[in-house]
């Protein structure tokens, strides 16, 4: 499969009179259709390489290409077309609008690129809704919804525009486990029926160990790098475990 | 500005879901406009009807003798000043009048013209005098200039023979009524015998301390060749003094008098009463502004969460502060036509139930959209200052704090 995100030397610092570099010069690539899990503890820098990988914020320097183009530069105001157009998101909290019911939501992302959604599109977005298993919560707030349901039906949003990328950051921390891996189950299912690329962070191994690969971040650097599939998930337990770096 | 259908769709849903804010604001617009619409179609109405009397049914524009005409003061010989002459002389009549009654009457912006003999004179009527105005006119531009189409309040416009037409007020207290003889002196002692044939009411006490008789009777009763004056009724009243100036340059043997220059003070209190209308209505609308502009400010930080979401799903800054103004627009427009109609109803009552019956609103296009229009225009001025947060705001910022 060929690389649908590329980054070379991806260097971020924050703060002008004492800056602080977070991430140190990332060089990585994203395989098409694949689903990566980000990980490794806090500060490691694997939520501001989200946000830059997702066009929500300038890398300092380095290079980064998504599907040819490159974005290494710019305000990220420039790239509002490209991320309603290609890029779902699916974030720790829901972010549901709370004037708008689940289906409403669900829509939004046509409204902002389209227009209007046409009666093809509503059912379309009624078919993710019902294989999520949310189609009977459709006219109801975020307020009446439970947490699990609020997190499907932002899944569903980040999935309706059907986008080459969606970006999710730690998609069930605001749940239970139990409705985490539910939540989870749905998502990974229907971004694979889609084909559509997930880069994922999270802090959990258990949900990681789901994903087709692992890259592990470490003080703003890359410490692991491997396919699970290839490892086995034994191999793979046993490779998070282990405290030195290996990148493949 | 072009509006996305998102835009709308979204700003619209803020205002419906936080109707309680949304009612309130809609409420304070419709308040203010309400206030500035009923003061100024109100004063508009007290203004109309103060010049109505003032002179609706009196002339716009007077011809009349120039105050002084320069003379030679040469001596016969035509060499040597003669000092016993003096450089002026006074003129109390317009001579060659027919001439600038032909030129008036073919104005198009003139509705009537009215030679008159005009002059002092006394009433008497059994012990009792009464001083009055003599006015001599041709009945039927005379009728046209005082309005006794609408002004009659007893008899006809009937000036043939000895028949003269007296202002109400004179009338009362004289108790003269329709088809009594009465007689009129002039300033030198002589006088005539004249018969009632109408009563009119020119709406104010000196308007109506008039007699009026036919320009040839008035003429050789003030001892006049020529008349006194031309006077001129012109279609829009406001035009009188534009109008004047541009008779000043066709003609300079003559003055041209607008009711403007009669009246300057009437017209300096009427300005000084719309200026601080205007002061008023100014603040009005600043405070209306600033509650939008609070109220609206709030709202956008209340909703930063919501527009950093939809700022990583694509709305761009543009798209994020439209959905502010259109949310000003809209409780501008809806306030303005709310407020309006309150308006209406407010001075409606205030007419009923407070008003002296002797004035109404004025109700013109004007008054109308110049409050709506200022108050939209308020609305989406106040509107910039979330706008601009909204623009601002950094999706990132929101996600990372939550």
């Amino acid at each position: 499969m060929a690389d649908i995100i590329t980054t070379r030397d991806l260097v971020k610092r924050f703060g002008d009179v004492v800056p602080t570099e977070v991430l140190h010069g990332l060089t990585v690539s994203f395989e098409q259709g694949a689903l990566t899990a980000v990980i490794g503890p806090s500060g490691s820098g694997k939520t501001t390489l989200l946000n830059i990988l997702s066009l929500l914020e300038s890398p300092t320097s380095g290079e980064l290409v998504i599907d040819g183009r490159d974005f290494s530069a710019g305000d990220i105001n420039a790239y509002s077309g490209y991320r309603n157009a290609h890029v779902g998101f699916i974030f720790q909290f829901h972010y549901l609008l709370p004037e708008f019911n689940a289906l409403e939501n669900v829509l939004i992302p046509h409204w902002i690129g389209r227009g209007r959604p046409s009666g093809a599109f509503t059912d379309k977005a009624l078919t993710i809704m019902r294989e999520m298993g949310i189609l009977s919560i459709r006219d109801k707030y975020p307020n009446q919804l439970s947490g699990g349901e609020q997190q499907r039906v932002a899944i569903a949003r980040a999935l309706v525009n059907e986008p080459r990328i969606v970006f999710a950051d730690e998609p069930t921390g605001n749940l239970d486990r139990e409705s985490g891996f539910a939540v989870l189950e749905v998502m990974t299912r229907m971004i694979r029926e889609l084909g559509t690329t997930l880069v994922a962070v999270t802090h959990d191994r258990e949900i990681a160990l789901r994903a087709d690969r692992i890259l592990e971040l470490v003080d703003g650097r890359i410490c692991k790098s491997f396919r699970v599939r290839e490892l086995g998930e034994k191999g793979a337990r046993e490779l998070l475990e282990d405290r030195s770096c290996r990148v493949d | 500005m072009i509006v996305r259908p998102y835009e709308a769709h979204i700003a619209l849903r803020f205002l419906r879901k936080g109707r309680g804010q949304t009612v309130l604001l809609l409420g304070g617009i419709a308040v203010g406009v309400a206030v500035q619409f009923f003061l100024s179609a109100l004063i508009g109405g007290l203004q109309l009807s103060l010049i109505e009397r003032t002179v609706g049914s009196a002339p716009h524009i007077f011809v009349l003798p120039p105050d002084n005409l320069p003379t030679s003061v040469l001596a016969g010989d035509g060499l040597a000043v003669d000092s016993r002459r003096v450089p002026y002389s006074g003129m109390t009549e317009v001579l060659s009048w027919q001439q600038y009654v032909d030129f008036l009457e073919r104005v198009p912006e003139v509705s009537a013209v009215c030679p008159v003999a005009g002059g002092q004179g006394f009433i008497e009527r059994g012990g009792a005098t009464e001083t009055v105005a003599v006015k001599g006119i041709q009945p039927e531009a005379g009728a046209r200039v005082y309005h006794f189409d609408k002004n009659m309040k007893a008899g006809r416009t009937d000036l043939s023979g000895d028949a003269a037409i007296v202002g109400w007020s004179v009338a009362d207290k004289l108790r003269l009524g329709l088809g009594d003889r009465f007689f009129v002196r002039n300033s030198k002692g002589t006088g005539d015998t004249f018969t009632l044939a109408g009563i009119v009411d020119l709406g104010s006490v000196q308007a109506n301390a008039q007699v009026f008789l036919s320009l040839d009777r008035a003429r050789s009763f003030l001892g006049l060749d020529g008349v006194s004056a031309i006077e001129v009724k012109v279609k829009d009243v406001f035009a009188a003094e534009s109008l004047a100036a541009t008779f000043r340059r066709e003609f300079s043997r003559v003055k041209f008098e607008s009711w403007q220059e009669r009246n300057r003070e009437l017209l300096t209190a009427l300005r000084s009463q719309s200026g601080s209308s205007g002061v008023i209505q100014f603040f009005v609308l600043f405070a209306i502004s600033l509650g939008i502009a609070s109220v609206l400010g709030i709202a956008a930080v209340q909703k930063s969460r919501q527009l950093g979401i939809l700022k990583a799903m694509g709305v761009d800054n543009w798209g994020a502060a439209r959905i502010f103004v259109i949310q000003g627009l809209v409780l501008g427009v809806g306030g303005s036509i709310v407020g309006i109609g309150l308006g209406y109803v407010i001075g409606a009552v205030f007419l009923r139930f407070l008003g002296t019956g002797t004035f109404g609103l004025r109700l013109n296009a004007f008054n109308l959209i110049t409050p709506a229009v200022l108050a939209v225009a308020g609305s989406a001025v106040a509107s910039v200052i979330p706008a601009r947060r909204a623009s601002r705001l950094s999706p990132i910022e929101v996600i990372r704090n939550g």
